[in-house]
């Protein structure tokens, strides 16, 4: 199945945010939103709860900063350039204002530091890459078990654009979009035009319905 | 509960499909994206038209398909019928048509048996344009023999009739009805041939006359459109129309017939007693001033020039006709058809040309310079209702067949309509039409045309300007000219296509020659 890897390690759950009562926000339209920028709704719930349950009386402003880094976790990447832009916005001595967003976000509150670092330049980082070899996400899939494809992808390179891909499925080319949590595939019209980036590659197997993220530099 | 008639599409009626991810902020999390604050027009049109199919005329038929890939088809039967499942979304032209009608302000046929929804169809965009649904309803004109002027117009006050001392001191009650931004006209072939005249006053002057005073029919200069329903289009009815009227015509729409499968959604009605253009819903009625913005947004949707040069070649076919007349110009259907001729039987003369190639052969007329000014506007707004950035070669293909259906007449002696399951398009000009454009586009691309076009370059030649060209280079394009010519006349076999090339040649060879005159004596 499709799927990111660094989301594997986060157990399914029926957890709602929207059974958080945060005064001020209106949760249930937040998940209906994340959901609508191709995010988890599940994530979405788990990460912010997570974030909210490290300091309970946080600001209202607090709260939609988790609210941003939750999404964008869940896969939202719409809120990706928000997200960082909030958190480095933060006191660097605001102790408990970092341990929210390391709840929030998965990586420990010494390795923020790191995890941002990497991320301002290469969307597809997160810790545990290396160990697998650079493999980021599987994209596509089987149109008949839920996925997006009728034929097997056959061929896939990077846009100009960072983190697009273009991918040809049968006689169809298809955009990908993706960072380390999320991804979505939109359908175009005609072939785009690759770029000369080739730090990121698109695996394509013939006995597969499904196209790997991999990127060459896995450290 | 819940009115089900006020039922809008929430979501995008044809969502983007170019990708990229736009940046949101954690605030845009807290919007409400269902309500979007600025709704554009063309999403509002799609909006109205889903609501008309979906809600207020039963009418499960797409005929207007779009595809992008090769659609999934299934032969059907054993006489070649064809069903295919279009890839994009496709429309139903008992909807579409009227809805741009509306949008262009143009004038709109639907013919069809009684009871098929016609003036229903009519009547929903009198209230989308603002009116009420009794405005409307009260407004329509109903075609019948005894309609007399003014019956349709009004009545001049009678006292004025009797005190006043000149024409011009006589006050005319003019109906409501003339100005109102949507006019319908019941039945129209059964409306006397003197009514028809002043009818077309209206349509095509945009003015009414009566007892020597003048009413505009659009006095604020908003988006006038007209429907006319008949049951028939092929000069039944109690008087027939006359051409001129017929001619105003934009697009003709056949009312498609009741799909048995859709009982149940007709009994609730009849249960219900309920009549959808009372229950348009008020989100999608346009104000004056959003009608004005959406015809201006469709007059400025581009037809790019590979468009052009397809539509250049398909008017091309039409209007020569080998033995027509004697002198080159006057070889065309209009001699013979003002002299009183047929052309049916002028083209089964000419052996020197292959009828299976010419597609001038096909039809006993051209095309008015009206038609073709329709086709483009009704292009581009189907173009600009999918949400494209230009008119693609679907979109005319599309809404040609609306376009010249009465306007390009086929000719029933052509060997076409008299072979096997080819006689089908004797009684199905719609798909007649449609067929003549893919064949003319097979032509273009077989002849090279898109890549090639040596008329057209030279064209270009004398727009880019005379200013500064010596005698050595006119001279020189003159004789590129001349060869051209020699080229055609080489083939011994003439047509359409070749007609208006040689026309413009001429007319090129004459611009070239009169600047080297006088060039020559300054």
């Amino acid at each position: 199945m499709p799927g990111h890897l660094a989301n594997e390690a986060i157990p399914r759950s029926s957890r709602s945010a929207t059974a958080l009562d945060v005064p001020g926000l209106d949760l249930a339209l937040a998940t209906r939103n994340v959901e609508r920028a191709h995010g988890d709704p599940m994530r979405f719930a788990l990460a912010f709860a997570a974030g909210y349950h490290a300091d309970l009386a946080m600001a209202r402003e607090m709260a939609v900063t988790v609210v941003a880094v939750a999404a964008w976790r869940a896969g939202a990447m719409a809120l990706r350039d928000d997200a960082l832009a909030r958190i480095e916005a933060l006191p660097a001595e605001d102790v408990t204002s970092r341990r929210v967003v390391s709840a929030a976000l998965g990586p420990a509150v010494d390795d923020l530091a790191s995890f941002l670092e990497h991320q301002r330049t290469d969307r597809f980082w997160w810790p545990g890459r290396a160990a697998n070899r650079g493999y980021v996400c599987s994209v596509g899939g089987f149109a008949g078990l839920g996925g997006a494809w009728v034929a097997p992808p056959t061929q896939g390179f990077a846009l100009s654009e960072p983190g697009a891909f273009g991918i040809l499925a049968g006689d169809t080319w298809w955009r990908l979009d993706a960072d380390v949590w999320g991804s979505r595939l939109t359908r175009l019209d005609d072939a785009p035009d690759p770029a000369s980036d080739h730090s990121v590659s698109i695996v394509c197997q013939p006995t597969s319905y499904l196209a790997w993220v991999l990127v060459r530099d896995a450290a | 509960m819940a009115n089900r008639w006020l039922k809008i599409s929430t979501s995008p009626t044809t969502p983007a499909v170019s990708g990229g991810v736009d940046q949101w902020t954690a605030e845009d999390l807290f919007r409400d994206h269902d309500q979007p604050a600025d709704r554009s027009m063309d999403e509002k049109l799609r909006q109205s038209y889903y609501w008309i199919v979906n809600r207020a005329v039963i009418s499960p038929y797409y005929d207007i398909e779009f595809s992008t890939r090769l659609p999934v088809s299934f032969p059907l039967g054993d006489a070649g019928a064809t069903l295919t499942l279009p890839t994009e979304a496709s429309y139903s032209s008992n909807v579409l048509l009227p809805l741009l009608t509306f949008a262009v302000g143009g004038k709109c046929l639907l013919i069809g048996g009684p009871g098929r929804g016609k003036t229903t169809v009519a009547v929903l965009m009198g209230v989308l344009a603002g009116s009420s649904s009794d405005e409307v309803r009260r407004g329509v004109r109903q075609g019948q023999p005894q309609l007399t002027i003014s019956d349709l117009v009004g009545i001049p006050l009678p006292r004025d009739l009797i005190n006043a001392a000149s024409l011009s001191e006589i006050t005319i009650a003019w109906k409501d009805w003339l100005t109102r931004p949507v006019k319908i006209i019941d039945e129209y072939n059964r409306i006397p041939t003197k009514t028809q005249s002043a009818l077309l006053t209206m349509v095509a002057e945009g003015y009414v006359e009566s007892h020597d005073q003048v009413h505009a029919t659009n006095p604020d200069k908003g988006v006038e459109s007209w429907f006319f329903t008949a049951n028939d289009d092929a000069g039944g009815g109690t008087f027939p129309v006359i051409q001129a009227l017929r001619d105003r015509m934009d697009v003709t729409v056949q009312a498609a017939s009741f799909n048995s499968r859709f009982l149940d959604e007709l009994i609730t009605r009849v249960e219900a007693g309920e009549k959808p253009e009372e229950h348009v819903p008020g989100d999608l009625v346009f104000s004056r001033e959003e009608q004005v913005a959406m015809r201006a947004q469709i007059r400025a949707v581009p037809v790019p020039a590979p468009i052009r040069r397809r539509l250049e070649f398909f008017l091309s076919h039409f209007e020569f006709v080998q033995h027509g007349g004697r002198r080159f110009e006057y070889r065309t259907k209009d001699t013979v058809t003002t002299a009183g001729g047929r052309v049916g039987e002028v083209i089964d003369a000419n052996t020197g040309a292959d009828l299976a190639t010419d597609l001038g052969a096909q039809t006993i007329n051209g095309l008015s310079v009206r038609a073709l000014q329709t086709l483009i506007v009704y292009a581009k707004a189907i173009a600009w209702f999918r949400r494209a950035d230009e008119v693609g070669v679907d979109d005319v293909a599309a809404i040609l067949p609306f376009v010249l259906r009465g306007k390009l007449l086929p000719n029933p002696t052509h060997p076409r309509f008299d072979i096997g399951a080819e006689r089908e398009l004797a009684t199905d000009v719609m798909s007649w039409l449609s067929d003549l454009f893919t064949e003319s586009c097979r032509q273009f691309e077989a002849l090279g045309r898109g890549k090639q076009d040596p008329v057209r370059d030279l064209l270009a030649q004398l727009d880019a300007g005379l200013d500064g060209v010596s005698a050595v280079e006119v001279s020189r394009r003159i004789t590129e000219i001349e060869s051209r010519i020699r080229a055609v006349s080489g083939t011994r076999k003439l047509y359409g296509r070749d007609f208006d090339d040689l026309t413009t040649l001429k007319y090129l060879h004459q611009r070239y020659t009169a600047y080297a005159r006088w060039a020559q004596r300054s």
